[in-house]
């Protein structure tokens, strides 16, 4: 079975990042052989200031392979985990969501997308993982990192949201590549201009920075530009993929 | 006069004035500040480092960021 698991709001501002503790559980999960997980990525939330977000309001969210065997072992682990390594003032919330058994999962979505706009409750959250049998629990403080536990999930599932957590790591020697170099490399699907879409597959490009990618069309693709400067086509940098 | 860069919130902390996308003014800033951290790389947004936007300790607000230190 397919799942999405999703954390929010375990952080503080001198712990680790929530990205970095999901990373851990989806790690966890294939270190215990209890599934194969893919990427993290990182869904941006409302900004209100009615919202006690630590710094900026985002959740991070896995899609998981698993044996259903292993569902309610996942949770458990997951639950204590984030009951044991978020940071002291957090309220870290937890989404498992199946996929395959997902009934009307247009209203996760559209939850997902409202939490990007206004600031929603808890009651708004339980009450729609209740009506879509969603696990979603609290593990400390106020737990209304719940909300945006489950609002990522939706945002995930959407396959247009969100940046992939950390970098890919190219051969240093591939400063210059091309295209279809890049799309070779595991973590990368496609290769876009972030402006107008497919590029030829020989195009040249030059890497510079953190290679990062977008989560579009339920795919990992990185993102080009073409630099006025010298018309080269070049990976977007972190100003560019700040709207994602 | 300058206008302030900061001005204190409700909460008594400093607010930027220069909105989301002031790049330059944010990198020369953190260049001088003792308190900067950068945040967690999939946090960073400027390309400019060191920058407040990069910095652990800011909080982003609907309008600009909030120092927290």
């Amino acid at each position: 079975m397919k799942i999405l698991l999703t954390i929010d709001d375990t952080d503080n501002l001198e712990s680790a990042g929530t990205g970095e503790l999901c990373e851990i559980i989806a790690a966890s999960i294939e270190e215990k052989g209890w599934g194969s997980c893919s990427g993290v990525t990182r869904h941006q939330l409302f900004i209100h200031e009615d919202i006690p977000y630590t710094s900026h309001n985002s959740s991070m969210c896995f899609r998981a392979t698993i044996h259903e065997d292993h569902l309610e072992s996942i949770i458990t682990y997951a639950s204590h985990f984030l009951e044991t390594e978020s940071a002291e003032g957090s309220d870290p919330g937890l989404c498992v969501c199946n996929e395959e058994t997902l009934q009307a999962p247009q209203k996760l979505i559209a939850f997902g997308e409202s939490a990007k706009k206004k600031v929603l409750t808890k009651a708004d959250a339980y009450g729609l993982a209740k009506e879509l049998a969603i696990h979603l629990s609290e593990h400390g403080g106020t737990g209304d990192g719940v909300i945006g536990a489950l609002a990522g999930t939706g945002l995930r599932l959407t396959g247009n949201d969100g940046r992939f957590k950390g970098h890919h790591q190219i051969p240093s020697n591939a400063e210059t590549s091309t295209v279809q170099e890049l799309m070779n490399h595991p973590g990368i699907d496609r290769v876009e201009d972030i402006n107008k879409g497919a590029l030829p597959l020989d195009t040249p490009v030059f890497l510079s920075k953190k290679v990062k990618t977008v989560l579009l069309d339920h795919q990992s693709i990185l993102l080009l530009y073409r630099d006025p400067k010298d018309q080269q086509w070049k990976n977007c940098t972190k100003q560019h993929l700040k709207g994602y | 006069m300058d206008k302030p860069l900061f001005i204190a919130n409700k909460h008594g902390r400093p607010a930027y004035q220069g909105g989301q996308e002031d790049w330059e003014i944010v990198h020369e800033i953190a260049k001088s500040c003792t308190s900067f951290l950068v945040d967690d790389e999939d946090e960073c947004v400027s390309d400019l480092d060191p920058s407040c936007y990069n910095c652990k300790y800011r909080r982003w607000t609907s309008t600009s960021f909030t120092c927290m230190k």
